[in-house]
């Protein structure tokens, strides 16, 4: 902050700070969490890939990895588990986790409302209907198939809600974005609803991609995937100090130089792609953006640079804690990780909310 | 004011007896606009279907004047229909209008309060379960009936699990989504592992519709809405400080939890409601008080006199929630 000499009577001396003795403090500690997470995410990779239906010791498992291919038969069979199961869903947990968790820290910020989730701009809305589209249209039956129609129809609906929050009165402010979205959203589930309702195969297939699963997929969908939420996450981090500003209000942010419109638009495009990559390959995975965007402001305070990173984090350690949840609880058949992360993390959530760690975004 | 530079415009009152209001034409007329709106629509809901009657005589019919035949089909075959969406519909617009002003979050609706999802994850279990106990329920005393019971059960936990030294609102509403993220990961699943033929029956019901209502279900649901209704009115007033947060509210003589808790019970009562009478017709709660809120007498005439008060949007949400309902059944007809 640069401090003015002379211009007003009350304060006409310079004043030049030291930095206060608190910040470096705070900064030491906010690192420190970012190390912790990590352990936390490598504890919970490694949980990943030895957990399942047929358990593996950590021994094993790095044989699997890094094991050679002419070793003998028992070799071969951790590394065909490991290699072609734990890894692939273990990557994907930690891709759509940080993405949803980012995404979701973001739309609170850009948005300014706490209750604010990645299936708000109707992403997920969107994704579905593309998926029960094609279905119909082109008797699809494969997850993997229809991957990309989801990532399109994420998309395509991304773009609607920006372009309707554009238009009129409104144009551009947090609420318009926010009520467009819902508008669309709940639009698209209903045709999708109807649709399914018409069609046995798109409501088989409906109910599965609902659920919102890690697994099954390849890293012939899980590479561009990444590399979409890569860019989402380029973008989303360098929105980050803007976002901190329109958060004082977009006049204080006008005055302070922040290219309003540009900003916004970058932020959206952002939660657009990571939201709509991670829905894409894993289906729909709800709370899991709202939950862990609170819990990493409780932990970072309101400045967004530390927030977004905090809770991508977050939500990956907490995404792949439930993949590995849902393949030990019901043995031995498996919980889709959407469904252990509500089951899960909101009661958890609302002793956190009951005890009064939350504020407002 | 007199005798300084500034002049303002005095909004007359009305005083009767201990009452007062503030004579407001434009909030007046408008809700006077929506109630003619209501009617007509309710009246071209009646009208349409495989059997046309035109509007003169469905008017002629309803004040008891019609031809036997109007009278069959209107009476006995469409008017509970089309009175069971104008209850829902005006129970949802208030629900959504109180919610809304309650979290102070123009994101919130209704079903973030659990009772769509406890009333949902109720009656897919009673769908899709072959077992004897869910058997026993369905027969003994009905899918609506316990899907209401799921769904006020949920309300009421919410409500609880909100509770700490009175509610606040953004509280009540992360956990209310909590609660209500719960119960749909528990229709997922459900949904998940259940036969496909099961599937799209819940699936039915999760939608909503006003299909096929009957007259005893129609009295039913007037005679839980009425007194609610009636509370609401009576308790709109206190609420509307509520929109600066809870210690202002308390400042200006609302106690904010006094206010709040008829406010969420009744809320919770609505939507227990709707439940019960329209399976899940969801998400229009939040459409009604934002076009009510975008009418000239609502939020914008607000901003342009500067009113110190913002006022709840009930007065013009609910009719016009009414006849979105009704617009809404017409195109469903």
């Amino acid at each position: 902050m640069i401090e003015r000499a002379g211009t007003n009577a009350g304060m006409g001396t310079t004043v030049d700070r030291p930095p206060a003795p608190g910040a470096a403090r705070s900064r030491r500690r906010l690192v420190a969490g970012v190390g912790t997470l990590a352990v936390l995410l490598v504890v919970a990779a490694a949980l990943s890939l030895a957990v399942g239906a047929r358990a593996l010791s950590l021994a094993e498992v790095w044989h699997g990895l890094f094991g050679t291919p002419d070793a003998d038969q028992r070799l071969s069979e951790f590394a065909l588990i490991v290699r072609t199961v734990r890894v692939p869903r273990t990557v994907l947990a930690i891709v759509a986790g940080v993405a949803l968790g980012a995404g979701g820290a973001l739309i609170q910020g850009l948005t300014r409302n706490p209750i604010a989730d990645t299936g708000l701009l109707g992403v997920n809305a969107g994704a579905s209907f593309a998926v029960v589209t094609v279905i119909v249209l082109f008797g699809l039956a494969n997850p993997v198939q229809y991957v990309w129609f989801a990532f399109l129809g994420a998309g395509a609906a991304g773009v609607v809600v920006f372009g309707l929050a554009s238009l009129g009165n409104g144009a551009g402010s947090p609420l318009t974005l926010a009520l467009a979205g819902q508008g669309v959203a709940v639009f698209l589930a209903a045709m999708t609803t109807a649709i399914s309702l018409t069609d046995q195969a798109s409501l088989n297939a409906l109910r599965f991609w609902n659920a919102g699963s890690v697994a099954g997929v390849g890293f012939d969908v899980i590479w561009p995937v990444t590399v979409f939420i890569a860019a989402g996450l380029v973008l989303a981090l360098a929105t980050l100090p803007a976002v901190n500003l329109l958060n004082l209000g977009d006049d204080v942010a006008r005055g302070l130089g922040v290219n309003i419109a540009l900003s916004r638009t970058v932020g959206v495009v952002a939660i657009t792609v990571l939201a709509g990559a991670a829905t894409a390959a894993c289906g729909p995975i709800a709370f899991l953006g709202l939950m862990v965007a609170h819990v990493a402001r409780y932990l970072t305070g309101p400045d967004y640079r530390w927030l977004v990173p905090y809770a991508g984090l977050l939500g990956a350690v907490v995404l792949l804690a439930c993949d590995v949840a849902g393949r030990v609880v019901t043995r031995p058949g498996e919980l889709p990780a959407g469904v252990v992360v509500a089951l899960a993390g909101a009661p958890f959530f609302a002793v956190l909310v009951w005890r009064g760690r939350f504020r407002s975004a | 004011m007199s005798g300084t530079a500034v002049r303002r415009t005095v909004t007359p009152g009305i005083r009767l007896g201990g009452a007062s209001f503030v004579w407001r034409p434009w909030l007046l007329g408008v809700t006077l606009l929506l109630a003619a709106a209501v009617f007509l629509v309710f009246c071209l809901s009646v009208g349409v279907g495989d059997f046309p009657i035109g509007l003169p005589q469905v008017i002629a019919t309803i004040f008891g004047r019609g031809e036997r035949v109007d009278e069959f089909v209107i009476m006995d075959l469409r008017m509970p229909r089309a009175l069971a969406g104008l209850v829902v519909g005006v129970a949802l617009g208030v629900s959504g209008a109180i919610t809304q002003s309650v979290a102070r979050n123009p994101l919130a609706s209704p079903d973030v309060l659990g009772v769509t999802g406890g009333a949902g994850a109720v009656s897919v279990f009673l769908v899709t379960a072959s077992g004897g106990t869910a058997a026993a329920i369905t027969g003994s005393v009905g899918l609506p009936a316990a899907a209401l019971a799921g769904g006020l059960g949920t309300g009421l936990l919410v409500y609880l699990m909100a509770w700490r030294r009175g509610i606040e609102g953004l509280r009540l509403v992360l956990i209310g989504i909590s609660v209500s993220a719960v119960m749909e990961a528990i229709i997922t699943w459900l949904l998940v592992t259940a036969d496909i033929r099961d599937v799209a029956r819940a699936q039915a019901w999760l939608i909503g519709s006003l299909d096929s209502r009957t007259w005893d279900e129609v009295s039913a649901a007037l005679w839980c809405a009425l007194p609610l209704l009636a509370a609401v009115a009576y308790l709109a007033f206190p609420l509307r400080p509520m929109h600066f947060g809870d210690q202002v509210a308390a400042g200006l003589g609302g106690g904010a939890a006094g206010g709040d808790a008829p406010g969420a019970a009744r809320d919770t009562a609505a939507g227990g409601l709707r439940a019960d009478r329209c399976a899940a017709a969801d998400r229009r709660g939040p459409g009604g008080p934002h076009g009510a809120a975008g009418l000239p007498s609502g939020r914008r005439g607000h901003r342009r006199d500067r009113r110190p008060v913002p006022r709840l949007p009930a007065g013009t949400g609910e009719p016009q929630a009414g006849g979105l309902t009704a617009i809404s059944k017409v195109s469903l007809t």
